[in-house]
């Protein structure tokens, strides 16, 4: 079985700035109204991805473009609120933060299963917004842990990161980066790339 | 021969700066005009207050003036030590050249909020000691949380504009963005009375008398609304906020809780209505204009050590900077205030005509805020935004004098 198209980038030491992690909250506060701004646009513009795709299977590719750097930004910023990663992010959604996630080429999809996105998107999307929950009860034990030691528990920063995944996919999905259905379960296949990182895989 | 032009671009730079410094002056003398008469001569007064009132008064207020310099050299210290080493915050950012600048901008506040933290919580327990507040310390450390987003969503916007502009201008940045924090600083008085919660003022008496006021003093109605405050304090207060259409006069719930006369409440409602009337809350704007200019000047100057503003690695000294203009240009600021304050007191007194109350209103100040009636002459330069109560009474028996 192929690994899903968006993948996990880990590149963290688990080292946390206590200083970084005390105003956390705070700190993310000008990156989620950006978020909120670029949401905005996102919105707007999902109407548009979806009828071109209908039509011509494909995203346009500015618009592919735009979303994978939505998707891409709103990963890096729920990593750094979760205290899943430690540097405060850029706001492009540029690659090569270090909990990262990568985003597919444009490709065809199917014609079908892109008109009834809305509809099939709706379970993802319900199973992410109980993770993101639980990624708050991960962020709000962290903050403790994080600031007494200065450093992530490696096992919450890699049920963290799974989550990011799991909301990456799903917004990816969403907004018809890609055809391929989030992956329920954590226990995923063995990705294929030797960058890529399962965190269950070193978890185990 | 090839001194000319050089010669020539000095005499030209030294005459703008000139006519520049003529405007700036003229502008000042302008916004410094006020209604309350020249030469008026504030007659000697008995405050009328109970001499143990005054000297508790004395003692509430003295402690905070210890406490208030303390904490600014603790502000002050802190912001040299972040000037000095905060750059190598810069390693904990995977952003760019602003968002870095943002990041440093955040932790110099944090920085600040912490080590203000301790006064702030002394303060809580001084206000309770004599009664001025029921809010608790918890309280007090939770409640700042919201205003310190709010200051870091702030600083975040201004550096954006000012390290998006020091990028694209890197020596003339400040002649831009001083329009703009002006810009932002009026839009934020504008929008005022919609951030903050209010209610109707539902004493119908006193709003049929704001209206006549109003119309006394020749402006258009202006709404009046009431603030609940009884969470955090027991100090009676009021304030004039909005521009144009959106013009407000708040009332803290403080001030109508029973403890102050219709008679006091009706000044405190005409004082805050010649705060629109005289224009004050533009004025203010006016005043910050003349000063944001060559504020902004200063920090360039400063953040040129630094590799200018386009520069996170400037953020830290140019926040230490502004902190220290601030603090510098805080008896001007009071200046200003005082002489402002002096004219809605005066323009009240024309409206109401109602001396007593005036002074029955500034002695009830004293004896429920604890004002001190007579602070030493320092203090009162530096820290009172308000003439004293001795000088408001006086104003209050010089229009009577006058009459």
């Amino acid at each position: 079985m192929d690994g899903h198209p968006v993948r996990l980038r880990i590149d963290d030491d688990l080292r946390r700035s206590r200083l970084l992690v005390f105003f956390r909250p705070l700190l993310a506060l000008p990156h989620l109204a950006w978020l909120w701004a670029w949401s905005w646009l996102v919105v707007a513009a999902a109407p548009v991805g979806w009828v071109a795709v209908v039509a011509t299977r494909t995203q346009p590719h500015p618009l592919h473009r735009f979303f994978c750097a939505y998707v891409r930004y709103a990963s890096q910023l729920t990593a750094f609120a979760g205290l899943v990663a430690n540097p405060f992010p850029g706001f492009t959604g540029a690659p090569g933060y270090p909990v990262d996630v990568t985003t597919p080429e444009r490709l065809a999809q199917s014609r079908w299963k892109s008109a009834l996105r809305a509809l099939l998107a709706i379970p993802a999307l319900l199973l992410a917004y109980a993770l993101f929950g639980v990624l708050t009860v991960i962020a709000f034990l962290a903050w403790f842990a994080a600031l007494a030691t200065g450093r992530m528990p490696s096992g919450l920063r890699d049920l963290g990161a799974t989550i990011v995944r799991y909301l990456a996919q799903t917004t990816a999905y969403a907004l018809l980066v890609t055809d391929r259905y989030p992956h329920a379960s954590p226990a995923l296949p063995r990705e294929p790339e030797p960058s890529l990182f399962d965190p269950w895989e070193t978890a185990r | 021969m090839g001194n000319r032009p050089l010669t020539r671009r000095l005499l030209l730079g030294g005459a703008l700066a000139v006519a520049l410094l003529a405007v700036w002056a003229a502008a000042i003398a302008s916004l410094w005009q006020s209604s309350v008469p020249d030469g008026l001569a504030l007659p000697a007064v008995e405050l009328g207050i109970d001499p143990a009132t005054v000297a508790r008064a004395e003692r509430f207020e003295g402690f905070f003036r210890i406490l208030f310099l303390a904490s600014q050299v603790v502000l002050v210290t802190v912001l040299a030590l972040y000037a000095w080493q905060g750059a190598r915050f810069a390693r904990e950012s995977a952003a760019g050249r602003i968002g870095t600048g943002m990041l440093l901008a955040m932790i110099g506040l944090g920085l600040v909020w912490l080590a203000q933290l301790p006064f702030r919580l002394v303060a809580v327990w001084w206000n309770r000691r004599y009664d001025q507040t029921d809010s608790g310390y918890l309280e007090t450390l939770f409640a700042n949380w919201l205003e310190l987003g709010a200051e870091f969503l702030a600083v975040c916007f201004a550096l954006a504009v000012v390290m998006a502009l020091a990028g694209r201008f890197p020596r003339r940045w400040w002649i831009g963005a001083a329009p703009v924090f002006v810009a932002i600083g009026a839009a934020f008085t504008f929008a005022l009375p919609a951030l903050v919660q209010t209610e109707p003022l539902r004493r119908a008496p006193l709003a049929a008398d704001a209206r006549t006021y109003a119309a006394a003093q020749g402006i258009e109605p202006v709404p009046v609304r009431v603030e609940d405050v009884s969470d955090f304090t027991k100090t009676p207060n009021a304030y004039a906020a909005g521009l144009g259409p959106t013009r407000t006069v708040v009332l803290w719930s403080t001030l109508l809780d029973g403890r102050f006369g219709d008679g006091e409440v009706r000044v405190v409602l005409a004082h805050e209505l010649a705060h629109h009337s005289s224009r004050h809350l533009l004025e203010g704007i006016a005043w910050y204009a003349l000063f944001a200019l060559p504020g902004a000047w200063l920090i360039a100057l400063a953040a040129r050590r630094r590799g200018g503003m386009a520069e996170p690695a400037a953020v830290p000294l140019a926040l230490l900077v502004l902190v220290v203009l601030e603090l510098a240009s805080t008896p001007v600021y009071n200046l200003v205030s005082r002489n402002m304050e002096r004219e809605a007191d005066w323009v009240a007194l024309e409206t109401t005509r109602d001396p007593d109350g005036a002074v029955a209103l500034f002695r009830h100040f004293t004896t429920e805020s604890l004002n001190d009636p007579d602070p030493p002459r320092w203090a009162y330069l530096l820290f009172d935004s308000h003439p004293t109560t001795r000088q408001r009474i006086a104003l209050a028996e010089a229009w009577r004098g006058a009459r």
